[in-house]
């Protein structure tokens, strides 16, 4: 008993001695393997991710800085990031408001076939994006199924904006869909049984009670959809006719670049893509963070 | 505002959740469904909320029917077991919540909504607390503001599913004598849904016990314990010893209104008598096995010596040493007050 006592300070001592040399790096626990896996994912980021992106910025600062400004800045690149940037915004934007309605019937109703409608969801996950193309093209052309009739009426929808917007709403509904369901499954239904309860009609409820609770799911489906919309091309180049100035996008404008040789503009384009993109999600996975602090901690 | 259910029947598929259930509760009544899970108790409860609705029957509030009054016009008070609270808002809004949702022309303003929200912080025992967040709170404060905010809005009728289910034993105790004296308080027609026996006796004034989608005896707490309606009441409010026929009507009046070989007789273990030899009373012949001391009362396991199973015996600690008994010792049990009841009641 004594002995053990006398032991205790110097064998604590010595322990947290220990502790905090490891403890700048991580806190002591059970769980093994931490300078493995830690060194595992740097090397994979870097061999994945970072290494390509710095070959770009290196290839697009061959030129020098005035060719670069100039390859970013031509109108037609302008344009086409005016394209690509506002399809993909609207399309992500129609994606939110109907993939969560999309989600919420999907997960509060029963109903004949609605695990078809679920499987259904993820098929512009699976169907290669040149086949989702082709059949846009198909049904939305001045003479396909959908297509002919909107002529009639004066609208013409592929190879225009519309069309391009319409792949990438075809395109990015899962990402949204997919991202709201769980949440919306996991949610306790008790609350709005309160709401009700307490007075509140359907609207009130679902505005006050069920969507505070969905938007940082809402945020990155909405952040999902409009990152892959930012970067389709299969799809897109099908429907879009790809006429400067008007329905050409981005990704399209760096191919030609690239089959014209012109390897340092098509990757200046590219560094001004990546930062524009970077800039967007960065903003988005601020207001998640904060719209998710605003929900658990506060 | 008095309740009054009829002809009450819910079927779920499969199952049958209330069978033909029939109950009254006067105005300012403090009422416990009490019975297994699965019993139909809080499916009674949601009927009367309007959360759920019936096959058949009625729910009458003032003898008024409110079949087809939707729960938000119903003006009850419902409180969650795992408190349902809005988590992204802070308890201030939380309580606040049914007065903002009412329509402008009643809505309360500003200054009225704040007022009133101090005072259920009030009541509530949750001063100072007003901006903090659910997650922030312990469980026992989380369900004060459920009950505050169902108060809120001066329900006619407070309904309560195991309200204290979900919190450990001495919160649960402390929050039961808290309900208790703000029922008294308020005098709001109240019905709780609970499991727990020990709950139900001590905070209602009248015990709806059920058992299969009926309701098996409705009572005062001491009708209820004392004088059980039914076997089933019997062993599901406290303890409860079924003995021999053949032995122990000898020991009371009581069981002799009914035949012995008609009956099954209860006896509660604190209602045991043990002795050292067998009297003229007459008495079982057991064999104390094992004894457990919990707290001021020693629990002991009487094994049969014609070998029909155990009878659970309590005695007081005091007793238990004066009297000397030990593991292995050869014990005559009588009952001292046994219920009988009818074989067909079984």
């Amino acid at each position: 008993m004594r002995a053990s006592q006398l032991e205790t300070p110097a064998l604590s001592r010595h322990y947290f001695r220990r502790v905090a040399w490891r403890g700048h790096f991580r806190r002591e626990s059970v769980l093994s393997g931490f300078g493995l896996t830690l060194g595992f994912t740097v090397f994979y980021l870097s061999l994945i991710v970072l290494i390509p992106i710095s070959a770009t910025f290196l290839k697009a600062a061959e030129g020098g800085l005035a060719s670069f400004w100039a390859a970013i800045s031509a109108p037609r690149v302008i344009a086409a990031y005016r394209v690509t940037f506002g399809c993909a915004l609207v399309a992500a934007l129609i994606n939110t408001v109907f993939g969560v309605l999309l989600a919420w019937v999907l997960v509060r109703y029963r109903f004949p076939g609605r695990r078809l409608c679920d499987a259904l969801i993820d098929l512009p996950f699976a169907l290669p994006t040149a086949v989702a193309g082709i059949a846009l093209a198909a049904i939305y052309a001045p003479k396909g199924w959908v297509g002919q009739y909107a002529a009639e009426w004066g609208v013409k929808i592929a190879f225009t904006p519309m069309g391009i917007t319409i792949a990438l709403i075809f395109i990015g509904i899962p990402f949204v869909v997919r991202t709201v369901q769980p949440v919306l499954e996991s949610m306790d239904f008790a609350c709005e049984e309160a709401a009700t309860t307490l007075g509140a009609n359907r609207w009130q409820s679902f505005r006050l009670v069920v969507l505070p609770a969905l938007i940082p799911a809402v945020l990155t489906g909405f952040a999902l959809a409009f990152a892959r919309g930012i970067g389709e091309y299969g799809s897109v180049i099908f429907v879009a006719g790809n006429m400067p100035m008007v329905s050409e996008i981005v990704p399209l404008l760096i191919i030609t670049k690239l089959e014209q040789y012109d390897y340092a503009g098509a990757t200046a384009i590219a560094v001004a893509m990546l930062g524009i993109s970077f800039a967007m999600l960065l903003t988005i996975n601020l207001l998640q963070a904060w719209t998710r602090r605003a929900e658990s901690q506060r | 505002m008095s309740i009054r259910i009829e002809n009450l029947s819910k079927h779920f598929v499969g199952f049958r959740a209330l069978n033909n259930v029939n109950l009254e509760v006067a105005t300012g009544g403090l009422v416990a469904l009490l019975g297994p899970s699965g019993c139909g108790k809080t499916t009674l409860l949601r009927i009367v909320a309007g959360l759920d609705t019936q096959d058949a029957g009625s729910v009458l509030f003032d003898d008024e029917d409110m079949s087809d009054v939707h729960a938000r016009d119903r003006q009850v008070g419902f409180v969650f077991q795992h408190y349902a609270l809005f988590k992204h808002m802070n308890v201030f809004d939380n309580i606040a919540f049914g007065l903002t949702v009412m329509p402008r022309a009643k809505r309360p303003d500003k200054s009225a909504i704040n007022q009133k929200v101090c005072q259920l912080l009030e009541l509530v025992q949750l001063e100072g607390l007003a901006h903090r967040f659910p997650a922030q709170l312990s469980g026992g404060q989380r369900q004060r503001v459920a009950l505050a905010r169902a108060l809120a809005v001066e329900p006619k009728v407070l309904l309560l599913d195991e309200p204290f289910g979900a919190l450990d034993a001495r919160v649960r105790k402390e929050l039961r004598r808290w309900l208790r004296n703000l029922h008294d308080q308020l005098q709001v027609t109240s019905i709780f849904v609970t499991h727990d026996q020990e709950e139900a006796l001590e905070v209602a004034d009248t015990v709806v016990v059920m058992n299969g989608g009926r309701i098996e005896q409705v009572g005062t707490p001491e009708d209820v314990y004392e004088r059980p309606a039914t076997p089933f009441v019997c062993e599901f409010l406290g303890d409860a010893n079924r003995l021999d026929l053949a032995v122990a009507p000898a020991a009371s009046d009581r069981s002799t209104v009914e035949s012995p070989t008609a009956s099954a007789v209860y006896a509660r273990p604190h209602e045991l008598d043990l002795a050292r030899e067998t009297s003229t009373l007459g008495g079982i012949e057991t064999r104390l096995s094992t004894r457990r001391r919990v707290g001021s009362v020693v629990r002991v396991t009487l094994e049969r010596a014609d070998g029909q199973g155990v009878i659970d015996a309590e005695l007081t600690h005091e007793r238990f040493v004066s009297e000397r008994w030990a593991e292995g010792d050869r014990v005559w049990v009588r009952a001292s007050n046994p219920r009988s009841f009818g074989q067909q009641l079984h």
